[in-house]
């Protein structure tokens, strides 16, 4: 019987050692994103992204020896669970975090990622949180700045597009309010005042009113922002109202998945902001492909971006060790990283992505219009 | 003119959703005393197994629009058993803290079954419009409205002119009464649960085609029905039909010659002055004081 305890005692130790062993032949990367909830759907290309990275690397014998476990915390697409799952993500100690897309829960981690001081990679496109507002030193963006996206999209609609009443349908949120006051910028600066500025909830799902209002405001242009149900819905009450001004699209708008869901009479013609048409470089082929095999899906700039993310943090850590403070470091020195979906600049308060691309839809596919880096 | 048309008309289709929900919303508070906040993900899953029979087993869309009403029926017989009978008799809220933790089990079964990315299902008839003095008529809108006249009409009739109608309002007044009488109040209630979820089905086949499939999709719906329902009175199925519409109709309006910005503030402001005059909704029923 007094034999018991021993025994209890060693296989104790057995396993603490086996996970320590284990613990120190990988290194944790976190992922902080909404896999449940409103945007489940916008965020799984930053999961398949990140995946397709992860995987690579460890199939190359990941960084120093050691695999790379990827660990991710469901948002539940809500701030307060933005929160809460970047705390237990912080429990497991990762190397750097692969944070959610949304600007407005990244806005409300700020002090948190502060505090820990974990490099923090995001595809929040938020002015708010360039380095020379409300960023700080861990955190990168892995995007354009909506700001530079939705002065692009204004410019287009003014210059190559020739119009010149420039209505705005947003969504009533961050992303939406973001938009509105780039588009005022560019528009005040060509003197032209927007034709009409209307807004909508996320879940609605008529916005007929809207687009009425704008209609009789005699607007020529017409730039929707919002996220993927709420351009299908756009998309189609335009067709159905007869409205026939040019149409230009936020970037859930021309998402790959999103493009499944439009009637092709509906979204011929019509345009969209990217940062990128990855699977249009001809030297991304094997990514595209890659990407493809794995998910079953047309890849998009969202999930190359975040493939970037990870491959910019291996190399990091490959060079500086995985000490936080020197990851950080080490990223804050990248100048005109070219990636898959970007090219990335963080050096001297650089902000992130710098590539714009815009394109028209052809029968449910996205064909390039025209770059702006 | 064109204009208080066109939007008239959107506004009554969306009153006429919101009518179909506040409807089946209703049917389980006046026949059990329920308040089912899981309905937001009754109408989703009739959306998501419309989808699925159209798109994965091929079925011609007048078919998959039975079949799902009667899976949704089915569902609704198997919450009864599962959910709603071991909570019989228990507090007021704790149903409801019950139903919403369901709801939240749901949404994520939800994406796990059917993935991330929204869905759509085509139309009955296809995505041409209509012309008629200046108005655009999208047919699925009418076909909206015409069912939502049909069935309102007819539930109406079959509640106030058949011996079933009769027995489940009986159980809805006074169900100690009813069991008194000889009324099978388990039976009533387990059939209103039934077209309670039937009815989800078909409000969630219905607007998949205008509304993007989505797992959050029921619950900006189930919210505009409950405040249908709030307007119209607890467990008051005509109230519930007069809510919808009048939300629906004032939203449009309001967003239209007033503003987009204060939509919402406009329809929240319409149930205050509501239930500032009739506290207990337009048509107030007996079992809100049950509630």
């Amino acid at each position: 019987m007094r034999r018991i305890p021993t025994l209890i005692a060693a296989s104790l130790f057995t396993v603490a050692f086996i996970t320590t062993a284990s613990a120190q032949s990988t290194i944790t990367l976190g992922m902080v994103v909404g896999t449940t909830g409103a945007f489940a759907g916008g965020e799984a290309p930053l999961v398949n992204g990140t995946k397709l990275a992860v995987e690579e690397i460890n199939a190359k014998g990941g960084i120093g020896g050691k695999q790379i476990d990827l660990v991710i915390e469901d948002t539940g697409s809500e701030q307060t669970g933005a929160i809460n799952a970047f705390n237990r993500i912080v429990g497991q100690e990762p190397v750097a975090i692969m944070n959610t897309t949304l600007s407005g829960f990244v806005l409300s981690q700020i002090a948190m990622i502060k505090d820990e001081g974990i490099p923090t990679l995001t595809g929040a496109a938020s002015a708010q949180l360039s380095p020379d507002r409300k960023g700080i030193e861990p955190l990168f963006r892995i995007r354009t700045n909506d700001e530079r996206v939705a002065a692009a999209a204004a410019r287009f609609a003014a210059e190559k597009l020739g119009a010149k009443n420039i209505a705005v349908l947003r969504i009533n949120n961050e992303y939406g309010n973001g938009w509105l006051r780039a588009i005022e910028g560019v528009l005040g600066e060509l003197k032209l005042k927007p034709a009409s500025i209307e807004s909508y909830e996320g879940p609605d799902r008529d916005l007929t009113p809207q687009l009425l209002r704008i209609k009789n405001a005699n607007a020529d242009a017409l730039i929707v922002v919002g996220d993927p149900p709420n351009h299908v819905v756009a998309v189609q009450q335009i067709k159905h109202l007869g409205l026939c001004m040019k149409v230009v699209l936020s970037n859930a708008g021309v998402l790959p998945t999103t493009l499944k869901l439009y009637q092709p009479d509906a979204s011929n013609g019509i345009y969209g902001t990217v940062d990128s048409l990855p699977a249009d470089v001809p030297e991304n082929k094997e990514w595209a492909d890659r990407y493809r095999k794995a998910f079953n899906l047309e890849p998009d700039y969202s999930a190359a971006e975040y493939y970037d993310g990870v491959m910019m943090v291996a190399q990091a850590i490959a060079k500086v060790g995985a000490g936080k403070d020197a990851v950080v470091k080490e990223l804050r020195s990248i100048q005109n990283h070219k990636g898959i979906g970007n090219v990335y600049s963080y050096a001297n308060k650089g902000d992130g992505g710098v590539s714009v691309a815009i394109g028209q839809i052809e029968n449910g596919k996205l064909k390039l219009t025209t770059t702006l880096n | 003119m064109d204009t208080f048309l066109q939007v008239t008309l959107s506004g009554v289709t969306m009153g006429c959703i919101y009518a179909f929900v506040a409807l089946g919303f209703t049917l389980t508070i006046a026949a059990a005393g329920v308040v089912n906040f899981a309905y937001s993900e009754w109408v989703t899953y009739g959306a998501f197994i419309g989808v699925t029979l159209v798109s994965v087993f091929g079925l011609p869309l007048w078919l998959a629009l039975l079949a799902t009403v009667l899976l949704c029926a089915v569902m609704g017989y198997a919450f009864q058993w599962i959910v709603f009978r071991p909570l019989e008799g228990r507090h007021f809220l704790t149903t409801v803290t019950a139903t919403i933790g369901i709801a939240v089990s749901m949404q994520a079964l939800a994406t796990l079954v059917w993935g991330p990315y929204a869905l759509t299902l085509p139309t009955f008839f296809g995505s041409g419009v209509v012309n008629v003095a200046g108005v655009s008529i999208f047919p699925h809108n009418i076909l909206i409205i015409a069912t939502a006249v049909v069935l309102i009409g007819g539930l109406q009739l079959w509640l106030t002119g058949t011996d079933i109608g009769l027995r489940l309002q009986a159980t809805a007044q006074d169900p100690v009464a009813a069991r008194l009488m000889g009324i099978p109040i388990r039976h009533m209630r387990t059939f209103a649960y039934c077209l309670s979820a039937a009815l989800a089905g078909l409000a969630g086949f219905l607007v998949a085609p205008l509304f993007v499939v989505t797992t959050t999709m029921g619950f900006g719906l189930m919210l505009k029905g409950l405040a249908a329902t709030i307007v119209g009175g607890w467990g008051s199925l005509k109230g519930a039909v007069f809510g919808g519409l009048i939300i629906g109709i004032i939203e449009a309006l309001g967003a239209t010659y007033v503003s987009s910005e204060y939509k919402d503030v406009l329809s929240f402001l319409i149930i205050i002055i509501v239930l500032l005059v009739r506290p207990r909704g337009l048509f107030p029923e007996p079992i809100a004081e049950k509630l």
